[in-house]
């Protein structure tokens, strides 16, 4: 273990530093993915030695989650699906003359959440893996009704809009090989959509794109920056001030990355609303709240990290990038599994120490170039959205290497754009065509492990808990919103 | 202006003259991996790719292209729609054959020009330690006089699927296909006691001694890291699965071009890169060309269409 950590800290910081600056810099990048890159990484680690092709790949993993904050505070645009959040309350007080003291705190948060999640991976991850592989279909479909039932939270004063939003993202997620029975569905004979609607096209079109025209067609104005705010954007007593939430968010984000299948984005959707929902004033969410921007970046990290665990412990990837790090074990024969704590502790080990190096060196890169970033607020417009453009389309031509996914994309921009025009929000469309498909396969899955009944939903202690949150949700939801008519009506 | 334009015929004659009298491959070789990068498939196809370039066992080099997307469809479409003029290869093993069967795509391995085959991974069938099966006779019992309660973690309409359904064919009991994707999924459904048995693939063999009890070998021999293990064949059951890694060029590619580059792939498989990364992905060099490789894939199609009927019984509604 302590060979681990002794390599490193010295022969392999120079591929942290290397990993977390190009992670930062593509996850930054609406359009180019930490997925992307890790996979174009991969044949080049052929020449490396297996802890440096780890350490390489690890640190890119952990600077892209944390880059997706940059283009989301700045420009209202997702660098990567995990950042969708931190959109909804980083833009508008970027907005309102303080990007850096947003990314300051966005930054702080990638930290933290990552910190603690670093911890339980060190600490608890045989534990809590074994606690993960219990969860099964029927827990994760009732968690994944909680979720949705949380946009109801996060469209709040639009009830009926944001709905409407969700219905389309479920509609978007239907198409293509249907899990269950494995026949194509929906594809009305097209077989450009055998495969559905990928999430690059889906989610570079919606909210990349087509805030991309929303700008062309009214240029935003954003508030002269407050004088004084880029020297204490990073303020070390926000720790102590939102502990709690840093708590709350860094538990259900490190969970929810340790469950396989459920990603980053999931976690943040979680932490954000749950945020809002005990906030003792929820109003201020969505204008830019502290809150906000805390939750949705300390649990996307906390994810992050939360992912290694079943990879190391059991051998299991929860997601794309994770399953690249598999297979890069698999390459560098270091045999990943169950095994690996007990083969081979010294590469369990590496990672571990990876993620925290990587951890400390993403703040250390992310104090320094925080004003600076801040200023891009100011930049023309002009200058920028022609790049962001070029990347979106780059994206969309990665994911199957065809047109026909630039195509769609171009279609989401114009869905993306109409919605803006209508007022429905994007972030439910979005959340639903993802957990859509998550929901309907765990149910499905679980009806066949259960033979067909649905009552373990209700005997199962977890799921059983998951659903009673879930209808008191839409309760609340409802009953706030009834009481909101009424006093405007009255 | 004219030399301009001059240059412009010039280079257009060049072009369309050029690549008929000199040898191919004149130009990369895009190689189609329809899966996603950090995979099997994509790893073995950079393992050949970069053997092939040390070597210098071609002019030019293979590129791999990943076009990952509806198991396998999105990439092989690409090489189906290509010129069949060698510079466009597809590598996939038996998934086309499971979605050609199921009726989700319109071809079959007849639409495109086999080049060679080059390894092999094979499967094991496994329960987890805990279970009370402790071989597959007591298990094949269990769901003969259990309707219903036999689960197998495993992907509906997928290459296992159909491995499956060829050995309830044989042993003439059924039991239910619960989908939870691939072999890391089945293992963490085994572990959660979700499902009984499941088909994985050959590195688990090692990685998962602790927790998994195999049951019996899906390749035609013994695995050499589990002597003690029988295969499904000498328990009976003329069963095998291997997931099996060829080459595809478009139809009416022509025979020399397709002999060039399998003569490169084979050369490859004897180069110490590759053999380091069969070993350390627990697969097997397994060289097939020409008639005998065209025989062996309508002997493979073949089972595929005969079990079809049982692989729909047992996807769910």
């Amino acid at each position: 273990m302590l060979s681990a950590y002794a390599h490193v800290f010295t022969d392999g910081l120079i591929w942290i530093i290397i990993g977390t600056s190009v992670g930062i810099f593509i996850g930054s990048i609406p359009g180019l993915s930490g997925a992307m890159v890790i996979s174009l990484a991969l044949p080049m680690t052929y020449f490396m030695s297996g802890d440096n092709a780890l350490l390489l790949m690890v640190s890119m993993y952990v600077g892209a989650t944390t880059g997706g904050l940059i283009s989301a505070t700045l420009m209202r645009m997702p660098g990567t699906e995990a950042a969708i959040m931190s959109t909804l309350d980083g833009y508008p007080m970027a907005a309102r003359g303080e990007p850096a003291r947003a990314l300051g705190l966005g930054v702080l948060a990638s930290f933290v959440g990552g910190m603690l999640a670093w911890l339980v991976l060190t600490l608890l991850s045989p534990q809590l893996s074994l606690v993960a592989v219990r969860f099964g279909p029927y827990e994760i479909f009732a968690m994944a009704v909680v979720a949705l039932t949380l946009i109801a939270a996060v469209s709040r004063g639009s009830l009926i809009n944001g709905l409407l939003a969700a219905i389309l993202g479920a509609i978007v997620s239907m198409p293509g090989i249907d899990p269950i029975n494995g026949a194509l569905r929906l594809t009305f004979g097209f077989h450009q959509i055998d495969n559905g609607f990928s999430l690059l096209p889906v989610l570079l079109g919606s909210l990349v794109l087509g805030q991309v025209l929303v700008d062309c067609g009214a240029p935003r104005q954003a508030t002269a920056p407050i004088a004084g705010q880029a020297r204490a954007a990073i303020r070390l007593s926000d720790m102590v001030r939102y502990r709690w939430t840093f708590i709350r968010s860094s538990a259900i984000g490190t969970w929810i990355g340790i469950l396989p299948g459920v990603g980053g984005m999931t976690a943040s959707i979680a932490s954000y609303s749950i945020e809002k929902a005990i906030s003792s004033s929820p109003e201020r969410f969505g204008k830019g709240a502290e809150e906000g921007i805390l939750a949705s970046e300390t649990a996307n990290n906390a994810g992050t990290i939360g992912a290694l665990v079943p990879l190391i412990t059991l051998g299991i990837p929860g997601s794309v990038i994770t399953a690249i790090l598999l297979g890069a074990m698999v390459v560098h024969n270091l045999n990943p599994g169950p095994l690996l704590f007990v083969e081979n502790p010294h590469i369990a080990y590496i990672i571990i120490a990876g993620a925290l190096a990587s951890n400390i060196a993403m703040f250390a890169i992310m104090w320094v170039s925080t004003p600076l970033l801040g200023r891009l607020m100011y930049v023309d417009k002009a200058y920028l959205l022609p790049p962001i453009i070029v990347f979106c389309f780059l994206g969309a031509l990665s994911v199957s290497n065809r047109l026909f996914d630039a195509g769609a994309m171009l279609a989401f921009a114009v869905l993306g754009y109409l919605m803006h025009k209508a007022r429905i929000p994007a972030g439910p469309f979005i959340i639903a065509y993802i957990l859509t498909p998550m929901a309907e396969t765990s149910l499905r899955s679980g009806l066949v492990i259960y033979e067909g009944s649905f009552l373990p939903l209700l005997t199962r202690p977890v799921s059983a808990v998951f659903l009673a949150i879930a209808v008191l949700s839409v309760v609340y939801s409802l009953a706030s919103e009834w009481r909101a008519y009424k006093r405007k009506a009255g | 202006m004219r030399p301009s334009i001059f240059v412009l015929i010039l280079c257009a004659i060049s072009a369309a003259v050029a690549p008929a009298r000199a040898e191919f491959p004149v130009k990369p070789i895009k190689l189609i991996i329809p899966f996603g990068a950090g995979g099997g498939s994509d790893g073995f196809a950079r393992v050949i790719q970069a053997a092939i370039e040390k070597h210098e066992l071609l002019p030019m080099p293979l590129v791999v292209v990943n076009a990952d997307g509806a198991s396998g469809a999105v990439g092989t479409r690409q090489v189906l729609a290509a010129n069949p003029d060698g510079y466009t290869i597809l590598q996939i093993h038996q998934e086309m054959f499971a979605a050609s069967v199921s009726g989700r795509v319109e071809y079959g391995p007849d639409d495109l020009e086999p080049i060679i085959q080059a390894a092999r991974s094979c499967e094991f069938l496994a329960v987890h330690k805990s279970s009370s099966f402790a071989d597959l006779q007591q298990l094949l019992d269990y769901a003969k006089d259990n309707p219903g309660k036999l689960k197998q973690a495993g992907d509906i309409g997928s290459s296992s699927h159909f491995l499956s359904a060829k050995l309830m064919s044989l042993s003439g009991v059924r039991w239910a296909i619960v989908p939870t994707g691939g072999t890391s999924k089945r293992f963490a459904s085994l572990l959660g006691g979700f499902t009984d048995l499941a088909l994985m693939s050959s590195p688990w063999l090692e990685r998962g001694k602790n927790d998994l009890r195999p049951l019996a070998a899906l390749g035609e021999e013994r695995f050499p890291e589990a002597p003690d293990l029988p295969t499904a064949t000498e328990l009976g059951f003329d069963v095998s699965g291997c997931l099996i890694r060829r080459y595809w060029a478009p139809k009416g590619t022509p025979r020399e071009v397709v002999d060039t580059i399998a003569d490169a792939i084979e050369a490859a498989m004897t180069t110490d890169e590759v053999k380091a990364h069969l070993a350390n992905s627990r697969e097997e060099s397994s060289v097939l060309r020409g008639e005998k490789l065209k025989e062996a894939i309508s002997a493979e199609y073949q089972e595929y269409v005969e079990v079809l009927p049982l692989v729909k019984e047992t996807s769910g509604k």
